[in-house]
């Protein structure tokens, strides 16, 4: 069944579709319409969750984190400030090894007060152990939500799925809603091994000394690395399903012949495969690498797109300060360890920052400022900045 | 539920991650680590003495039956209450309460209406035509009392009780002494005192109306057929006083001329001095006063005294109070004991107060410390005012039994334990452990690491803490 979603209830369709059964949120600008729309379906009787209003974000992951660990599956959704808010206790879910799933719209962090997008909230919790997921339309979203249960239930870590503020999140779609049933034969109810059991009472995240602290890290992770091949795994099996991929951890547009390849994600992917289709047509052997996964990081994927190709621009929504662009960075460590003659020099632009458009323009100038330059001449390279 | 062995000590070691749950939680117990040696101060579960308990001159567990009488049970609340005193309806009446005086509700907000709710449970009483069971041991001495007002009354009580044959004489028609000679009836109707005073009657105590000792009967023969004697003649207000050049001499007592006293009048240690207790001087030299120990002994073997005419002040409470101390320094006496010994268990708090069932069971509720406002934890307490008033007590007028739950209800329990759990649930080293027979709480000192939770969660301070273990 087809329905016109806009981005956050393509989310709350996720969920539901997922059966989710303890959904516990506070509303934030932009996610706000995700939680509306769930706790409507809790309302109607549509989805048999038990929803929890919660004081703030904190005490949102917090009782995920309770719900999961008693053998409930979890949900929560925010946006920027409720995701760092929630900081301390994403490390909590990842560590405690709690396979919560949760959207996160991406929003720019204040000040100055904005509620555009850009990547900086989620990327700065890439070291909590969460998976993430970055998407391009609001299917891809309702898919992802499904997908990310699959995935953290069997590798037990918990998964982010994020969409862009606005672009995404309040731009309406068709979009394809599965049949329950085959949901739930592609997503069983969940049986999580280490649940709360009082019948054989033990502690939870109690104090664990120098002795095995390493050996817990360890297995994170491996469960990580573990992670790649289940995601390949769970999208092949979706596809079955359903009839729709998403490559797995990413996406190779055009690639084949490329002699440049621009790397993108979330919606300035969904704009970069209009402009790769626009200079293929003028004869320009340009292709696009989407990272769809930036935890666990796609190593080999970009590593087999990207050896070989004459020149690589990626487009960061994002920036870590003192450094530059998130991905681009990243992508330059993967790159470094593979044989000198097949590494392309990596220009890394920085766009769109507090929900700037990044329209075909912006990415014709980057694509031409790449193909003029044999190699980048700083770090970053901003565009659009007024100087 | 699985019962798990608490005592075991299960240890897993691990040699290997893949040997290891990817989550981080208990596998083992935590009872190897014994967080006990952390500690430096260490808390201790122990009833302390409840400051109206301590401020009750006729020694009465309050907080006791306030208890019971809260749990509605009024009738094990008033054999609580009588264990102690057997004169509810006519305290409840005409005491001066110093109790309520005492209480540390009073700094909170209002003291608990102990009076009143006295004289309910003493009504109860009456209504209910309770009665107190008495020793089923026959003791083969016998007891003449002297004077039949509330200590002699109470003293006849309490040594009936123990089952001791006693003989209560009265110079008078009437019993009861003070009880109708100084109230009005309004204050005290006389069917109170009657039945009040009939309750102890009842225990098969020989009533000698109208029976002065001196005249109808004469000491020495009392002393012959007595194995003890209880002088409990009260207020002997006609009698006159002869004072020396700066001191007072009591001799004129009618009472002592009339028996003839062979026991002598003296000075140390006799029977009749001032003495330098806090007794208004002027009441001390219109009346004379006998001197006994604290136990109510005097100087002559077999002979004691209490009441008002030994050194107390003039009071229900008192005399109450009196009349049990003279009963159980009578017994010991009788058993060949030594009451000083038995002292410190018996005693109520710091002063002089006794309580008759610790004497009886030879163990105390409480150690004599008693709790002070500051040492509540009112966190847990919520401001209420009075359910039950004296006023409430107009002629005629029913009070409901949930009045007098809903008013014993605002008790603290200072100082005792209720069971409320607290500190067990909140001991972070599950170092409280609930007692197999319910009588409360242990604690485990190989795991109490002293970080004294317990002790500020107790809203009562049942638990407190001593200072520096090593
Ligand atoms: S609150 Fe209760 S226990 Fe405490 S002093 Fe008052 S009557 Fe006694
Ligand atoms: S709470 Fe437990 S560990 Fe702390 S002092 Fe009390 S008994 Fe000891
Ligand atoms: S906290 Fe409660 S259970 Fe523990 S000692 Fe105090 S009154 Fe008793």
């Amino acid at each position: 069944m087809k329905k016109i979603l806009m981005g956050n209830h393509a989310v709350s369709y996720g969920a539901l579709l997922s059966r989710v059964e303890v959904i516990a949120a506070y509303p934030i600008t932009p996610q706000t319409q995700v939680v509306e729309k769930l706790s409507e379906m809790c309302a109607q009787g549509k989805l048999k969750a038990r929803y929890i209003n919660v004081e703030s974000e904190h005490s949102a992951m917090a009782a995920c984190i309770a719900a999961e660990q008693a053998g409930a599956r979890a949900f929560t959704a925010t946006s920027s400030h409720g995701l760092t808010l929630m900081h301390e206790l994403l490390h909590w879910a990842a560590g405690a090894r709690l396979p919560i799933v949760m959207a996160n719209i991406n929003r720019s962090m204040a000040p100055g007060w904005s509620i555009w997008t850009d990547q900086n909230d989620s990327l700065s919790q890439r070291d909590t152990g969460w998976l993430q997921i970055y998407c391009e339309s609001s299917q891809e979203v309702l898919d992802s939500i499904i997908q990310a249960y699959k995935i953290a239930e069997q590798v037990l870590l918990p998964v982010m799925v994020l969409l862009d503020a606005f672009f995404l999140s309040h731009t309406y779609e068709p979009v394809d809603i599965p049949d329950q049933g085959l949901v739930d034969q592609f997503l069983p109810k969940l049986d999580y091994a280490y649940k709360i059991d009082i019948k054989d009472p033990c502690s939870f995240g109690s104090l664990l000394p120098p002795e095995y602290y390493l050996e817990l890290r360890y297995k994170m992770q491996k469960a990580m690395e573990e992670a790649h091949d289940v995601i390949i795994q769970v999208d092949k099996e979706y596809q079955q399903m359903f009839g729709r991929s998403y490559g797995g951890l990413v996406e190779e547009y055009r690639t084949e012949d490329a002699e440049l390849v621009l790397v993108a994600s979330s919606t300035a992917a969904s704009t970069s495969r209009m402009v790769v289709d626009q200079l293929r047509d003028e004869g320009m052997k340009v292709g696009m690498l989407k990272m769809r996964f930036f935890r666990p990081f796609p190593t080999q994927e970009v590593i087999n797109a990207l050896k070989g190709v004459k020149k690589v621009a990626v487009i960061d929504r994002n920036i870590s300060y003192g450094q530059g662009g998130i991905f681009c960075e990243e992508i330059r460590s993967v790159l470094y360890n593979i044989d000198q003659h097949e590494r392309p020099p990596v220009f890394g632009y920085i766009a769109g920052l507090g929900g700037r458009d990044i329209t075909p323009t912006t990415i014709r100038e980057i694509l031409s400022h790449t193909l003029k330059e044999d190699k980048p001449k700083e770090n970053i390279i901003w565009i659009g900045v007024k100087r | 539920m699985k019962e798990k062995d608490e005592d075991e000590i299960k240890v897993v070691v691990y040699h290997s991650e893949q040997e290891m749950p990817p989550v981080p939680m208990s596998v083992a117990n935590t009872l190897y680590n014994k967080t006990g040696t952390w500690k430096y101060v260490q808390p201790i579960y122990q009833n302390k003495t409840p400051p109206c308990n301590a401020g009750c001159p006729a020694g009465e567990d309050i907080e006791g039956w306030l208890s019971l009488a809260g749990k509605g049970d009024f009738s094990e609340a008033l054999q609580l209450l009588l264990s102690e005193n057997p004169f509810p309806a006519i305290c409840g009446r005409i005491c001066y309460h110093p109790c309520e005086k005492a209480c540390n509700r009073g700094k909170f907000d209002q003291p608990l209406s102990i009076n009143s709710a006295e004289r309910f449970l003493g009504d109860y009483g009456i209504k209910q035509e309770a009665t107190t069971s008495i020793s089923t041991e026959r003791k083969k001495e016998r007891v003449a009392i002297i004077g039949s007002g509330p200590a002699g009354l109470a003293s006849a009580y309490h040594l009936a009780n123990m089952g001791y044959y006693v003989a209560l004489f009265e110079a008078s028609d009437r019993l009861g002494g003070s009880l109708i000679k100084k109230y009005s009836r309004e204050r005290l109707p006389a069917e109170v005192v009657e039945a009040e005073t009939e309750r102890i009657i009842k225990k098969g105590i020989e009533v000698r109306v109208g029976t002065k000792v001196g005249k109808d009967v004469s000491l020495e023969s009392l002393q012959r057929e007595y194995q003890a004697i209880l002088l409990a003649t009260g207020d002997q207000k006609s009698k006159i006083l002869k004072a020396a050049k700066g001191k007072a001499i009591l001799s004129g007592l009618e009472f002592l001329e009339d028996t003839g006293v062979k026991w002598g009048v003296k000075l140390e240690g006799g029977i009749a001095i001032i003495g330098e207790r806090d007794i208004p001087e002027k009441e001390i030299k219109s009346t004379p006063r006998i001197m006994t120990d604290s136990m109510g002994a005097t100087h002559e073997k077999g002979v004691f005294a209490c009441g008002d005419i030994t050194f107390i002040p003039r009071a229900i409470n008192h005399e109450v109070g009196s009349g049990k101390r003279a009963a159980m320094a009578i017994d010991s006496y009788l058993r060949g004991e030594d009451i000083e010994k038995k002292l410190e268990l018996v005693k109520v708090g710091e002063g002089e107060l006794v309580s008759m069932r610790s004497y009886i069971t030879g163990t105390a509720k409480w150690v004599n410390k008693v709790v002070s406002f500051d040492e509540l934890n009112l966190d847990y307490f919520e401001e209420k005012s009075r359910f039950l008033t004296p006023e409430m007590f107009a002629k005629g007028a029913i009070i409901k039994d949930e009045i007098a739950i809903q008013e014993a209800e605002r008790c603290f329990h200072c100082g005792v334990c209720t069971q409320c759990d607290n500190c067990y649930i909140y001991c972070p080293d599950l170092a409280i452990r609930r007692r197999k027979d319910s009588q409360g709480y242990s604690i485990n000192y190989d795991y109490c690491k002293g970080c004294l939770i317990c002790v500020h969660e107790c809203p009562r301070n049942a638990m407190s803490y001593e200072g520096v273990v090593k």
